[in-house]
């Protein structure tokens, strides 16, 4: 267990202002989003040219295209500058994290504080959307299915109102626990190659196929870095398809 | 102290069981779907994907829940 390096404390760099690795690799997510939407809305040439053009525009194409109309509908088209921005911003932070130079660079969403802060943005924006369309009544009466019995009213605006809330908490555990486990399960596969070479044999045979071993568990690493690089991408697009679909509910009329 | 850690070990494997089914089942219906009707391929591998976050989502719970039993054995 003691070779499972799984937590590196942030790399402070500028302490005074709280500035810690983390802080910076968000702030390059942020740069690298701000970089690739501003190139998408700046371009004259209505086809993309090169590999990275053609990436963005099919990738910015998904977001519009799937998330946004496919799960919001065409009347949430305006927020898609909202969702790519979510989406970009999620997936730089995700990938930034794979980059093997552990306290250099850090998976800002794999800290809680981060995930917390952009599910509250969420919250606050349906909150806030809820009120200005529906107005303060209007958004406690959505509380309440239409069509059930005075009796269970209370019940329901209890499972209603806790629902509302769980769910832009479960959206910060998910992407939370999402970055963790799988770096916890690399941290395993990485432990147990060092296992397999710094194992105490004594025998020739034994310490050959020891040695010959390690490259069981790096080659598993290997194939979990892919899979990590497959489920930043799930988790990025996963937390933009339900904050578009909580404010698309928060918008729509009850029923 | 080590209840804590049989609880997060025990936890932990009834959350992969349960996540295992759960993503079996849908293989299980994405795959006869497929098989059904093809053209709707990508339709549902899209929502496929999606289900899977959420059934992985539940045992990521339990991970949190069996990570703060372990750092209470740690602690």
């Amino acid at each position: 267990m003691q070779d499972m390096q799984i937590y590196h404390p942030p790399l402070e760099i500028f302490p005074a202002l709280g500035i810690t690795g983390p802080v910076v690799m968000m702030l390059l997510s942020a740069l690298l989003t701000f970089l690739c939407l501003s190139h998408l809305a700046r371009r004259s040439d209505p086809v993309p040219q090169g590999f990275m053009a053609n990436l963005l525009d099919a990738m910015y194409g998904f977001v519009r295209e799937t998330i946004v109309v496919g799960f919001g509908g065409e009347s949430m088209r305006p927020w898609t500058g909202f969702a790519s921005a979510l989406f970009f911003f999620i997936l730089f932070c995700n990938l930034l994290g794979l980059v093997p130079l552990a306290p250099i660079f850090s998976t800002p969403t794999a800290l809680p504080a981060v995930v917390i802060a952009l599910a509250a943005m969420v919250f606050i924006l349906t909150l806030w959307l809820n009120i200005k369309h529906h107005g303060p009544i209007g958004f406690l009466r959505k509380f309440i299915p239409a069509g059930i019995p005075i009796a269970a009213a209370p019940l329901m605006f209890i499972i209603e109102l806790v629902g509302f809330v769980v769910k832009p908490a479960s959206l910060a555990i998910r992407l939370c626990a999402n970055m963790n486990a799988g770096h916890m399960v690399i941290a395993v596969f990485v432990a147990a190659s060092k296992g397999f070479w710094f194992a105490p044999t004594s025998h020739w045979l034994t310490t050959t196929l020891s040695k010959a071993g390690t490259i069981l568990p790096l080659l598993a690493t290997t194939l979990m870095t892919g899979f990590e690089i497959f489920i930043c991408f799930i988790q990025a697009m996963i937390f933009t398809i339900l904050a578009i679909i909580y404010i698309s509910d928060a918008i729509a009329e009850h029923h | 102290m080590n209840g804590a850690g049989i609880g997060a070990g025990i936890g932990m494997g009834l959350a992969s069981l349960g996540t295992g089914l759960g993503i079996g089942l849908l293989a299980m219906a994405a795959v006869q779907g497929i098989a059904r009707q093809p053209e709707a391929e990508g339709k549902i591998r899209s929502m496929a994907i999606l289900a899977i976050a959420f059934i992985e989502a539940i045992a990521l719970y339990t991970f949190v829940i069996a990570i703060l039993l372990y750092l209470k054995i740690s602690a």
